[in-house]
């Protein structure tokens, strides 16, 4: 770097604080704070400052077990950390199995001792007392999302107890309510940090009809009750509630929010009743004088289930049977509830059931099981809240792909079971529980952790691409590898043993474990071909991780429940053949008269005079009605449909037709030519037809300003230019920092706050042979660029900035990364993560989501922070990301970029109801109907398609936890857009092949740039030229050139020194005693402007 | 037929209107020929020439699809063959990789095909099975895109850093050293296609009697066997053949802009057809685009006039 260039860069640097410091004042001193906080937060535990932290529980800490000794070469690493008060960033805890063990001769004294919530001994700011609140008489405790709450308990005896809480879930997001529990400042096991509390939903309404004649699915809505629970494993593993070990005298139980807010009405301290086994309970039956009934058979329809704990527990359609009730060939009747919805461990659905007469009942269930092969599905029955006897904890349900009638009884001996029930209603609740696999799963994750660790230990030494010609040694140089594997091993075909036995059966289940052992087998015989079977390693790994995931879901789908007078014969749940047939011929026939794919009108049978569905049937082409095209799937488009339909029609009295587009950019051109576009269009990036004329600029219409204050400035900026504004955004995406903790705290290493903080670290992790992620892309480049507050284009679009001086410095520091650095060119970022091979990578946020569903194991050990910045001279640190209007995503499917864009809904010019449109957009983008939008998508599809709203306030209510929501808020505020310019796909293209030429070609990186730029100015200025623009930036009209750098939130004039910051707010910094480096405004600035332009010439 | 009809026309030169006129009497004594012929006439001109004519108009306009076309006159081909540098790389690459990909093709093909029709029909059923496969499923060649990944977990990048070729991942499919000839590979592969089945029935089609009397006229091994009947016999499956490869390594797109992106590193496997969707669908350039079509258009009925040649005169 020349002695020039690196002044330039410093001038750069400079002028963006200084902007800064005028521009956001006070601000920036809030951001440095929160940054702080935020720092605080991440690892530390809120109680860090008030309680020491056990030097017992350090040292039994397992990472340290697992650590290899050269990795502790350096003892200094942990003692700083310790000494400057930061806890480390994971720490792995013992199992519930091995605490209890600890306490395994510990007493369980009987006693029942009442917490009032209210008589807390401490707690923060979040909780307020209630009284006489949702209908319970007495007095209760409101706790936030966050903060705590602590009560002291005096127990008369030492011993384990359970703990049972009375609770009632207060409007919040709409997701589970997460605790952390701990009990004298300690957290006792892992899983006590993660305690899950359900809401309770319902349908909103009867089921609905459309047009065709196909049944509507009702709104999932919040039915909040109070529920009385013991606190038990979230995970499923342990049988029976938490057993907490308490002292006798006083302790302290602390209750830590995670998630959501909850109304605490009490909490007990007792035994909870162990349920007798049915032998016992048929015989007091006898005692007591409960007679058999005699013939009742009352059906309960699965889809009418009263209560379910998940809003993605609704009623579903299943069409494929005859036997289904209710039941139709070819429209859709909602006849079943559950399948692969119902699969996470905890869910559970309630029916209600009124029975004629006291006595004693048979139950069967009409279910099946046709998603895990070779293994069984497992339900807890609970009727009225208890378990009637112990059998019922967990009742298996085999695989097959057909319905099967459960009879629930004592399957060896052919007896049902009997339930007593009074006359009146009852529930019947089935929850979904790991019963005899809950162990065997438990253990496969520690094995997974200990075979990820060894991984980590093997590539450590040989990188994850070892040299098959080279002799490692591994069994010397990792520490106790081979027993480590053999161990494993054995545990791996222990594991497989008991699943047969389980399950009774053999084949692709165990076979991944057998393989697997076998492999583990192979590398203990021959240490030397441990390299070369690492690939087999990896897959193994992989496969294991995906095994305990399928094993973990307990997928179940329900058509109905019978409870009937015992000794009737049931109804056949499998159809016969002739039923088969008959069911397959009158689908075939009515395929050719059904309308499968329209998006009809509901038909409100419930009122049958009013509504407007009513007031006009059949005319859904006619002139007034708003034709909108979506280019999502269909459940998205049903659900907006029901949306429109009760709240945007009732609201405006305008009537809309959905139209489900696929590939809608294409298809936008042809239908604008031909006359038959659409009013409005949802989901759009593209901005070419805005340039020629065929949206409308929504700026005009007088209310804009209000509207447009729902988004960032950086969502609006993809579709600004100049005055107009040609889109509502509606998602916006950036990338964030997602990090492992635990391979992290491994290596001793902080989450990096700047670049240079990530070159420091980086070599530690290139000597372990893990890896930094960063896509090799245009957008990473304009990452580095914008942090130094540089725009890409000149104003207005007329040329590209990309040959400027600091351009050209941050582009080779960028290219420096990969043929320097050598950061992987390509790579998939899920699955390295996953394997830990890549603990820090910079991907799309949306990427949290897909990595908390699809890579479960990991729970807890990783986190996303924001991005590396540039540290400014004033302390604060810009961490300045794009965001494009146009997602790379698709166009190049070879370099799979994850999609961190900006879509916008659009209003085309041609449309004859632009007053109308304009309606639909400001209800679409508003906050409610974001909000309602993004859960109900959560709802049906998982957590896995979390919407990302570009609607602020709305972003502020989807399901996110505190911390999660605090690091996207905060790297949500240092988002820049890049503006639409004309021609911009060459761009995209040509610094592609610009970053190729350097890095692969290793041509001269000067000269390229030079090269490369003078092709993209020639086709932006060819592009403006044709739609009549000014091509030259002499020629530009001022206020144009002024608009510009006014559309930037984070980014400075390339051309103007900005003023110098207050003299009040130096004042302020050096009031808490930051001394800021003044901008210097040397001579020689003028000079070095005028040659970085004669450069760019 | 109705051509044969026609010939048979009196040599006079007569005036436009009579010629009409003779014409309409024509049409209507052999009316039922062309109420035979009406439906796919329908369709061709429909589908077929209207289009072609549209394009050939819209090439001599400036058409950006949201507003009216403007005349420009010759200014689209002016700028085609004065100004536009990448049109020529396409037609470099275009060229390279039709003279390449086509030849090659269709021997393959010719061979593939004697060779299996040589075999028992329960193994030639097979096995053109096998070999007309990777045409019939279209997306067959993303297989290509995991074998030639530039991730170090891609299949030839995993091999070769395992037998210690290469020190690191290569990016087959961004690296312009290698994207041609990967292409040219994979397009290779693909292309035991229509023809190849043509030449199967060709082959089959030839009755042994012919192969007998040539036995008996002094034809002593296979190759002379297939110079003197077997080629000559097949003369229209080869024909048809030779225009199906043509069109297809002219017309190569779709399988390029999947194995090496929409926007191949340095227009290093760039066709005319990529430039033409790019200017088309990219930059809303569909007079330019036009233009573009009708030289392709152009070039290929040129390109098949001389194979028909060449191939007359090998029979």
């Amino acid at each position: 770097m020349s002695q020039r260039n690196r002044f330039i860069l410093k001038r750069f640097n400079s002028v963006q604080a200084a902007r800064h410091w005028t521009y956001m004042g006070i601000s920036t001193f809030l951001t440095t704070l929160l940054i702080m906080a935020l720092l605080l937060s991440m690892g530390a535990p809120t109680f860090a400052e008030t309680v020491p932290a056990d030097p017992h529980l350090v040292e039994e800490d397992a990472i340290e077990e697992l650590l290899d000794s050269h990795l502790l070469s350096d003892p200094n690493i942990g003692t700083q950390a310790a000494d400057a008060g930061e806890t480390p960033l994971f720490v792995r805890r013992q199992s519930y199995s091995d605490y209890l063990a600890a306490y395994g001769d510990a007493p369980t004294p009987d006693v029942d001792i009442v917490i009032n919530p209210t008589e807390y001994s401490r707690a923060s700011a979040e909780v307020s007392p209630l009284v006489d609140a949702h209908g319970r008489p007495g007095e209760a405790l409101w706790t936030g999302e966050q903060g705590y709450v602590e009560w002291t308990v005096d127990v008369p005896e030492e011993g384990l107890y359970n703990i049972e809480l009375l609770y009632y879930p207060p409007p919040g997001r709409g997701t589970a309510i997460e605790r952390e529990i701990q009990i004298n400042g300690e957290v006792l096991f892992s899983g006590a940090e993660l305690l899950v509390f359900h809401r309770v939903f319902g349908d909103e309404g009867p089921f609905l009809k459309d047009r065709g004649g196909n049944e509507i699915r009702p709104r999932q809505i919040e039915k909040p009750m109070w529920q009385s629970v013991y606190l038990s494993d979230s995970l499923g593993y342990a049988r029976g509630p938490y057993q907490f070990y308490l002292r006798q005298g006083e302790n302290t139980i602390r209750l830590i929010s995670l998630t959501e807010p909850m109304v605490i009405g009490e909490l007990r301290i007792k035994q909870a009743p162990r349920p007798e086994p049915y032998a016992q309970v048929r015989e007091n039956y006898g005692q007591l004088g409960y007679r058999p009934t005699t013939g009742h058979m009352i059906f309960v329809q699965g889809e009418h289930a009263i209560y379910r704990s998940s809003p993605s527990l609704f009623a579903i359609f299943d069409q494929g049977d005859p036997t289904t009730e209710p039941y139709h060939p070819a429209e859709i009747r909602l006849n079943s509830i559950g399948g692969h919805r119902w699969q996470v461990l905890g869910d559970w659905i309630a029916w209600e059931v009124e029975v004629p007469e006291d006595g004693l009942y048979e139950i069967a269930i009409k279910a099946k099981q046709n998603l895990n092969r070779g293994t069984f599905s497992n339900r807890r029955i609970l009727i009225d809240g208890a378990l009637p006897f112990a059998e019922l904890e967990a009742i298996p349900f085999n695989y097959s792909n057909r319905y099967q009638m459960k009879r629930l009884g004592l399957d060896t001996q052919d007896e049902p079971f009997l339930f007593y029930l009074t006359k009146g209603k009852h529930e019947i609740r089935l929850e979904a529980v790991l019963g005899d696999l809950a162990a065997l799963v438990e253990r496969s994750e520690e094995t997974l952790y200990e075979l990820n660790s060894i991984y980590r230990s093997i590539i450590m030494i040989t990188s994850a691409t070892p040299d098959p010609m080279r002799s490692y040694q591994l069994e010397l140089r990792v520490p106790n590898l081979l027993n480590r594997l053999a161990e494993q091993s054995e545990i791996i075909k222990e594991m497989a043993e008991e699943l047969r036995s389980i399950t009774g059966e053999r084949g692709g289940h165990t076979a991944t474990l057998i393989d697997l052992a076998r492999m583990l087998d192979r590398m203990v015989d021959r240490p030397d071909s441990i390299p070369n079977l690492l690939r087999e390693y990896r897959d193994g790994i992989g496969n294991l991780g995906t095994w305990i995931m399928n094993t973990r879901n307990q997928p179940l789908q329900i058509d109905y429940l019978i409870v009937a007078s015992p000794g009737q014969q049931l109804p056949q749940a499998r159809p016969s053949t002739f039923q088969t047939l008959v069911h397959e011929v009158r689908a075939f026939t009515t395929s050719f008269f059904h309308d499968y794919t329209g998006i009809l009108e509901i038909v409100d049978d419930t009122e049958t005079l009013e509504g407007l569905s009513q007031a006009a049937p059949e005319d859904t082409d006619d002139e007034d009605t708003l034709k909108v095209w979506i280019g999502i799937g269909r459940d998205q488009a049903q659900i907006l449909k029901q949306m429109i339909e009760d709240t945007f029609t009732p609201e405006t009295g305008i009537r809309v037709t959905l139209e489900l587009v696929n590939q809608m950019q294409q298809l936008l051109v042809p239908a604008t030519i031909a006359g038959t576009q659409p009013d409005v269009a949802i989901g759009v990036a593209d901005m070419d037809l805005a340039f020629r004329g065929a949206v409308l600029d929504l700026a005009a219409f007088p209310d804009f300003y209000e509207v447009s204050q729902r988004f960032k400035k950086s969502a609006l900026l993809p579709f600004t230019f100049r005055t107009h504004v040609f889109a509502l955004p509606e998602i916006q995406s950036f990338p964030m920092l997602f990090y492992r903790k635990d391979i992290l705290a491994d290596l001793g290493l902080q989450v990096p706050q700047t670049w240079d903080d990530v070159f420091a670290i980086l070599p530690e992790l290139q000597n372990n042979h893990l890896e930094f992620g960063i896509w090799p892309s245009i957008y990473t480049y304009l990452q580095f660029l914008y942090q130094k507050g540089v725009s890409l284009y000149k104003e207005d679009g007329v040329a590209v900035n990309l040959d400027s001086e600091a351009a050209i410095e941050t582009f080779i520091e960028m290219t420096n990364l990969y043929s320097q650095s050598g950061l992987p060119l390509e790579y998939n970022f899920v699955n390295r993560f996953r394997m830990g091979e890549m603990p820090l990578a910079i991907s799309n946020y949306g990427d949290y989501n897909t990595l908390s569903v699809f890579a479960p194991e990991l729970r807890g050990q990783w986190g996303i922070a924001p991005i590396p910045g540039l540290r400014q001279p004033d302390g604060t640190i810009n961490r300045t990301v794009p965001v494009a209007h146009n997602v790379l995503v698709g166009a190049d499917q070879l370099t799979q970029l994850t999609p961190q864009g900006t879509t916008g809904s659009i209003i085309m010019s041609k449309s004859t109801k632009h007053e109308e449109a304009w309606e639909f957009l400001k209800w679409w983008t508003r906050t409610d109907t974001q909000v309602r939008f993004g859960r109900e998508m959560e709802a049906l599809l998982g957590a896995a398609a979390r919407y990302a709203t570009a609607n602020v306030e709305a972003m502020q209510q989807l399901p996110w936890r505190v911390e999660e929501r605090e690091a996207l808020n905060l790297q949500w505020d240092w988002v820049e857009g890049i503006p639409p310019v004309i021609g911009a796909y060459y761009v995209t293209r040509q610094f592609d092949w610009l970053f190729r030429a350097v890095v692969l070609q290793n041509e001269p990186a000067r000269e390229s740039v030079l090269d490369y730029t003078r092709e993209i100015n020639r086709e932006l200025e060819r592009k403006r030229a044709e739609l009549g623009f000014e091509t030259d930036i002499e020629r530009l009209d001022p206020k144009w050139r002024e608009l510009f750098w006014q559309h930037y939130t984070h980014i400075h004039r390339l051309d103007i020194e900005p003023d110098p910051p207050s003299a009040e707010y130096m004042e302020l910094l050096a009031a808490v005693g930051i001394q800021p480096e003044r901008p210097a405004h040397p001579p020689e600035h003028e000079r070095f402007a005028n040659e970085a332009e004669e450069v760019s010439r | 037929m109705s051509t044969t009809i026609i010939r048979q026309t009196p040599a006079v030169r007569p005036s436009v209107r009579s010629r009409m006129s003779t014409l309409w009497t024509e049409v209507k004594a052999n009316k039922i020929s062309y109420l035979f012929m009406a439906p796919f006439l329908l369709v061709f001109i429909v589908f077929v020439v209207v289009p072609i004519l549209l394009s050939i108009g819209l090439s001599f306009t400036y058409f950006n699809m949201v507003q009216p076309p403007k005349w420009v006159g010759w200014q689209n081909y002016l700028t085609l063959f004065l100004e536009d540098e990448v049109f020529l790389i396409a037609v470099k690459n275009t060229f390279f990789f039709a003279a390449i990909t086509g030849p090659i093709s269709y021997v393959m093909c010719f061979l593939c095909a004697w060779l299996i029709n040589e075999l028992s029909p329960k193994i030639r059923t097979i096995l053109t099975l096998l070999f007309y496969g990777p045409s019939i499923s279209a997306n067959a060649f993303l297989i290509w895109t995991v074998m030639f990944s530039g991730d170090s977990y891609g299949y030839i990048n995993g091999i070769l850093l395992y037998w210690g070729v290469i020190d690191k991942p290569i990016l087959w499919l961004q690296d312009p050293q290698w994207m041609m000839t990967i292409v040219i590979i994979v397009v290779l592969w693909m292309s035991l296609g229509v023809s190849f089945l043509t030449f199967i029935a060709g082959l089959q089609g030839i009755d042994r009697v012919h192969y007998e009397a040539g036995a008996i006229d002094g034809i002593r091994n296979r190759w002379q066997e297939l110079w003197h009947i077997t080629l000559p016999m097949m003369k229209n499956h080869m024909m048809f053949g030779a225009i199906i490869s043509i069109t297809g390594s002219f017309a190569a797109a779709g399988e390029l802009q999947a194995l090496t992106g929409p926007t191949p590193t340095d227009w290093a496997t760039w066709t005319i057809m990529q430039h033409l969707n790019d200017y088309g669908y990219v930059r809303y350039e569909m007079g330019y685009a036009s233009a573009m079509a009708v030289l392709l258009f152009i070039t290929m009925v040129t390109v098949q006039r001389l194979v028909q040649r060449l191939l007359a005169k090998l029979a």
